[in-house]
């Protein structure tokens, strides 16, 4: 059976320009998306996972649109997003919507639920009646457990709790009926004990109304938790790819590997992390002088001569599952 | 394990703000040993980092102790006046916070700062002091190349082992870590708590406070871990025993809010409701609201703290009747 492709990336890269001194220097670049690919299935949850700077949120942002690509392809159902003209544009954007990290900072203070979640389809739907806008706000609104809907729709966002302001802000992005969802580390500003719920939210709702995410996180339980398949990414570039289990408990790329020793597994006087700085060394270096041959060498336990030659390509190893690496785990 | 560094009796601090009272801490009482780690877990508002800042006396603007005593080492703290308290800062008592980027001194040099706690604390020649700090930067990993940096060319990871350098300078009897790996990335996470750990052992003496949200990452680094929530103890214990043998049910909560990796079938459960207000604190126990066992006497009134022996402490009305509420579920 093959699966229908719902979003596919293909070279996608994104550079941002930046010049240090006055004139007499060659601009630089940061190398946030250095070259990537991969292709989301109808109805999966797939993962975006990585530490800070990798540059997993700049590949969100560029599957919206929200800024421009540098060079590569994104095809969202066998359309070209960075090839649209406006009306084409605005279309999509009722299709694919994205949950931010931070409920406290993405909804306007100002506004009412109400008014926050109306606004996109006063502007998607000018025609509807004020009746139909209503009944549309207090649909989603209970879909998101926010109930009883009628007490919310007047509130600020001041007068909400966390957890209520990301069901506030994920209702925001349901509004128009979306089908795919870009949630970027949708609970790591949440408490540890309201986060279960967030999760099993987006779960229920993914169900009921047949939708595909991508899912960013820096963190690999929840990921192993909510997504069907994973990519890691370092520095601008995706390392490893496969199914999440297999990928967190059979990693085949080192870095992936380091990842996994450095989760505390909640178990007393293990020490988890004496293991890691024997295992890997160093910082992710900085996106602007990314090493030569593979990116990850100078901090890899494994790494030999042709590992600071050639950078390896990300390819085919087993079933289901991609790897960049010289020397496989 | 020799004698108690810390004793904190019954300690209450408020924030006397516009709207009301903030019981931030509403009668804690510990003690830590000599070379004890002590966790102190609790959400967002819970009251933990207050516990913190009443130790070292730093207190921001609103807030205030009102009652308790702080014992360092047969001294009580809160009878000092603001000179000599500066005297214990630093010299018995340490903090590291989890900003790092923001507690360095952006114009001055890293070695210049931490040099400057010595000269400030101890009557020691100036080329005594650089010898010292030269030595202390080498032992929390940092590069003789970065010694000289100022903190926006070092990396987040790198400024927080300069934080815990000028923390451990002047070998405080006491050092209180307040989140202090929350703002890194997982692997520099490790990288941080295998120092830490490795200092412990090197200062046999020094008994450290980690404060923190996220029981994972303190599980395996503690001794002993006390649970907040909304200002006051829910349970007291060794860190084995709250993992294996929680008794609070907001701990028994938490600890099933993680998802586990390795398990094939994640199970993974949120606490209903939200955190509470502190200006406006539930009557009876604080996690009545909550609590999926509450009965009448929860709403009514506070919990008493119960020994259930070997020092495992619980505030829990339905203590007594734990096996036969615990099994139902």
């Amino acid at each position: 059976m093959i699966k229908d492709k719902i979003l596919i990336v293909k070279e996608l890269k994104k550079l941002y320009p930046f010049t240090r001194g006055l004139f007499w220097s060659k601009p630089l670049y940061v190398k946030a998306v250095d070259g990537i690919s991969f292709e989301i299935n109808k109805g999966e949850i797939f993962g975006l996972i990585g530490e800070s700077g990798c540059g997993k949120t700049t590949v969100g942002k560029l599957i919206l649109r929200i800024i421009d690509k540098t060079e590569g392809e994104v095809l969202f159902k066998k359309q070209d997003i960075f090839r649209m003209k406006k009306d084409e544009l605005r279309e999509l954007r009722q299709k694919i919507q994205m949950i931010f990290q931070n409920p406290y900072e993405v909804l306007e203070p100002r506004l009412t639920t109400f008014k926050i979640l109306s606004e996109p389809l006063e502007f998607h739907f000018p025609t509807l009646s004020d009746r139909e806008k209503m009944e549309r706000v207090k649909e989603v609104l209970f879909s998101v457990d926010i109930k009883p809907p009628e007490s919310f729709l007047l509130k600020h966002s001041f007068e909400l709790s966390g957890g209520q302001l990301q069901r506030i802000a994920i209702a925001r992005s349901l509004i128009l009926n979306p089908e795919f969802l870009v949630a970027d580390e949708p609970v790591s500003m949440l408490d540890t004990s309201i986060r279960a719920g967030i999760l099993k939210l987006l779960l229920k709702l993914k169900k009921e109304n047949d939708m595909t995410y991508l899912f960013i996180s820096h963190d690999l339980a929840i990921s192993k938790f909510i997504c069907d398949r994973l990519a890691v990414m370092y520095l601008g570039k995706v390392v490893e790819e496969g199914p999440s289990g297999k990928v967190l408990n059979e990693p085949l790329h080192p870095y992936t590997k380091a990842l996994r020793m450095a989760l505390p597994l909640l178990d007393p006087g293990r020490k988890y992390y004496l293991n890691v700085p024997k295992y890997i060394r160093g910082e992710i270096p900085n996106a602007i002088n990314i090493p030569q041959g593979c990116r990850f060498h100078p901090r890899c336990p494994y790494s030999e001569t042709i590992c600071s030659r050639e950078e390896p390509k990300l390819i085919e190893f087993g079933q289901n599952r991609k790897v960049s690496c010289h020397l496989p785990l | 394990m020799g004698k108690i560094i810390l004793d904190i009796k019954n300690l209450k601090t408020y924030y006397f703000i516009p709207g009301g009272i903030v019981k931030a801490v509403d009668g804690i009482s510990f003690k830590i040993k000599e070379g004890e780690a002590l966790g102190i877990i609790g959400e967002s508002g819970s009251g933990k980092s207050t516990v913190g800042w009443s130790i070292i006396g730093l207190l921001s603007h609103p807030g205030k102790i009102v009652e308790g005593e702080i014992f360092i080492e047969d001294q009580n703290i809160l009878k000092l006046d603001s000179e000599e308290m500066r005297e214990i800062r630093g010299k018995k008592i340490s903090m590291i916070t989890q900003s790092s980027m923001n507690s360095l001194n952006p114009l001055m040099k890293i070695d210049y700062q931490i040099m400057e706690t010595i000269l400030v604390n101890e009557n020691i020649s100036k080329s005594v002091a650089i010898k010292r700090t030269e030595n202390i930067l080498e032992n929390v990993g940092l590069e003789p190349s970065s010694f000289k940096k100022y903190p926006h060319e070092l990396s987040g990871g790198m400024k927080q082992r300069a934080i815990i350098a000028m923390a451990l300078v002047c070998r405080p009897k006491l050092i209180i870590a307040d989140e202090p790996t929350t703002a890194l990335d997982v692997i520099v996470k490790a990288q941080i708590l295998k120092l830490l750990d490795d200092l412990m052992d090197g200062l046999e003496s020094s008994s450290i406070i980690f404060i923190s949200h996220d029981l994972s990452t303190i599980v395996e680094i503690c001794d002993n871990i006390i649970i907040m929530y909304g200002g006051k103890m829910m349970e007291f214990a060794t860190t084995s025993k709250i993992i294996k043998n929680p008794l609070h049910p907001y701990t028994k909560g938490l600890l099933k809010s993680y998802p586990h990796i390795e398990k094939e079938e994640i199970s993974l459960e949120s606490i209903p409701g939200s955190p509470p207000n502190m200006v406006n604190l539930p009557k009876g126990c604080v996690f009545s609201p909550r609590c999926i066992y509450s009965k009448n006497i929860c709403f009514k009134e506070p919990a008493k703290m119960t020994d259930v022996g070997d020092n495992h402490l619980v505030v829990c009305h339905l203590i007594q009747e734990r096996e036969v509420l615990y099994d139902k579920r």
